[in-house]
């Protein structure tokens, strides 16, 4: 089994989920986000295709976005591709890969939970957290596209750090954060590092170095709440000390460029909903 | 600005051909807000209280450490290294000071401190650039390309920290890398000679200090370099090659065919460029004045008369 660092499989936890949409209100979804439910045609894809389709995963994006103000209409397509991803094209559709889907899906933790730092988390929530994650990522790269963002470093590095700060910041709810940043790390340190130890041998260093991108801004965001990633040696030092300021220089950033393209009104409204129950993150005890 | 700072350096540092300013460059002033200072290496003598005399092995080492760097800063002070390069940054309106210095630091490196606003070139830094020179070209990178390149980029990343803190340049990506292309992009906006010398600089300096990372790598490097807020040595040589051929394709298309980049990603360099060249317009370029920067752009100063050479091997 490849290792994930310090995310142990832990505990069995009596998680019940639900498909829970019906249960908030429904907020109104950004008009120029125009999404689509290719039907894959490889009969193991059909199954992935029916899930997100039901789980409302691309409607829940649009009302997500809804405070984004966009010039012209961005669609966002889940499909097959042949391929595990396929690049963004200006222009073009984002397209999310039913494969990468699967790929989260087959990456996730053998048990039913896992125990990360001193949180708990079911198998599902990983899965979830490692979908929302590819989501933001390339929905994120688009948008910078867009809005004609002025980028310093790699574009892709820059929608990692968009994603991360979307994941760290949109909700304040703690498993909703949990859940995204869990799933996040999980599936890149799936990816990057083979062995039966932890830290064997990188085989992919650019996810190598995503992975290490989400940790140190959970980190630099939160620190006592991510101090496990320091102890337990998942995030080096040298890097460590730094996330503080990485994550601020982000959220600046963010602030710069971004945020003039937001409805801070309606920012607030659609930060209020209760996504851990719309991304089906509670548990049968807490919805009681 | 990479011309004046390529030709200061080329001559404090390697001590070949004279430095020639033009008038043109007599006519640019330095920069008000940029105070520079070249602090002495520290002597043992008077700090240590060592006897030069002493023949034991450790307290000669001690001296011989002392007189190499005693030798950098003397050059670099004499040909006035630092006030040629606040000239060279003299278009930018810096709202306050900004600091330069040269200084023994005990390791090799050069650094930005956000916190003193300053710029620190170590003198073992310089001094590590020289010994790593080599000799002779190596696939048509001289000596001179190797010591003015390499440190013309690093005194222009250092810069491109300090631009993005002084003037809060939104940075979304990886700050290291975002410093390593204002430097690059500086770097081409001076002509094709320039642009040869320092980018075979860039690339000596990455190309020597790559880290194999095959199979057989200990795990705890693996994970310090892909942990690391810089990109890798690797990465880092891509990063220059890529701006360079996407700016200059004619001038850099030898690298190309060489192997030294992977054709994909060299059909997305000039996006690259691109994509960068858009970011300092709207970032740093309202922190410039133009017509100063018009003139240093256009301002003739040394070339090193080794340049124009170009790999042929293949890797």
């Amino acid at each position: 089994m490849r290792p994930l660092l310090s995310l142990r499989a832990g505990a069995m936890l009596c998680a019940v989920f639900f498909f829970a949409s019906s249960a908030a209100s429904q907020p109104a979804a950004n008009p120029q986000v125009v999404i689509e439910y290719v039907a894959p045609r490889a009969p193991a894809l059909v199954e992935v295709h029916q899930r997100l389709k039901a789980a409302r995963v691309l409607e829940l994006l649009q009302e997500f976005l809804s405070p984004l103000r966009l010039p012209r209409p961005l669609p966002v397509k889940l499909a097959e591709c042949g391929a595990f991803e396929v690049a963004y094209s200006p222009g073009q559709a984002v397209t999310i890969c039913y494969e990468f889907v699967r790929e989260v899906e087959v990456n996730a933790p053998a048990t039913s939970a896992i125990q990360i730092g001193r949180v708990i988390l079911p198998r599902q929530a990983i899965i979830t957290g490692g979908v929302v994650n590819v989501v933001l990522a390339k929905v994120a790269y688009a948008i910078l596209d867009m809005l004609e963002v002025p980028i310093w470093g790699r574009k892709e590095d820059a929608a990692d750090a968009v994603a991360a700060l979307a994941m760290l910041e949109f909700s304040p709810q703690p498993e909703v954060i949990w859940a995204a940043l869990a799933g996040t790390s999980w599936f890149l340190a799936q990816r990057s590092f083979y062995g039966t130890g932890s830290f064997s041998d990188t085989i992919r260093p650019a996810e190598a170095q995503r992975f290490y991108t989400y940790a140190c801004m959970a980190y630099g965001a939160y620190r006592p709440n991510f101090e496990f990633l320091v102890s337990n040696g998942d995030l080096p030092d040298g890097r460590a000390r730094y996330c503080a300021q990485e994550y601020r220089a982000v959220k600046r950033a963010f602030a710069q460029t971004i945020m003039p393209h937001v409805d801070v009104a309606r920012l607030q409204q659609v930060r209020a909903l209760d996504w851990a129950a719309r991304m089906q993150l509670k548990s049968d005890q807490d919805r009681r | 600005m990479r011309i004046f700072a390529a030709a200061a350096l080329s001559v404090a540092l390697c001590g070949l051909a004279p430095f020639h300013a033009s008038a043109q460059n007599a006519s640019i002033p330095r920069n008000e807000n940029i105070l520079v200072d070249y602090y002495e290496p520290h002597n043992p003598e008077l700090l240590g209280d060592l006897d030069p005399t002493d023949p034991s092995k450790a307290v000669q080492e001690v001296f011989e450490k002392y007189r190499n760097l005693k030798r950098v800063h003397d050059r670099v002070k004499e040909r006035k290294l630092l006030e040629r390069f606040s000239q060279f940054l003299a278009p930018l309106k810096l709202p306050g000071t900004l600091r330069l210095f040269t200084k023994e630091c005990g390791f090799v490196n050069a650094f930005y401190s956000p916190s003193e606003n300053s710029i620190t070139l170590c003198l073992e830094y310089v001094l590590a650039r020289e010994q790593a020179a080599p000799k002779e070209p190596v696939a048509g990178i001289s000596r001179e390309d190797a010591i003015v390149g390499g440190i013309v980029t690093t005194l222009l990343h250092e810069t491109g920290h300090a631009i993005s803190h002084i003037f809060r340049v939104p940075v979304l990506g990886r700050e290291e890398d975002s410093a390593d292309q204002m430097a690059a992009f500086v770097m081409l906006q001076f002509g094709d000679r320039v642009a040869m010398t320092t980018v075979k600089g860039a690339l000596w300096s990455w190309s020597r200090a790559n880290i194999p990372l095959g199979m057989g790598t200990t795990s705890s490097v693996q994970r310090r370099v892909y942990s690391d807020s810089h990109s890798t040595n690797g990465q880092r040589f891509f990063t220059f090659l890529c701006m360079a051929y996407g700016d200059k394709p004619n001038v850099f298309q030898s690298y190309i065919d060489a192997g030294f980049i992977d054709k994909v990603r060299a059909a997305n360099c000039r996006r690259d460029y691109e994509q960068t060249q858009r970011a300092f317009e709207k970032t740093v370029l309202p922190h410039v004045d133009r017509g100063l920067m018009a003139k240093v752009q256009s301002a003739t100063w040394f070339y090193p008369e080794d340049m124009g050479q170009v790999p042929v091997q293949t890797r």
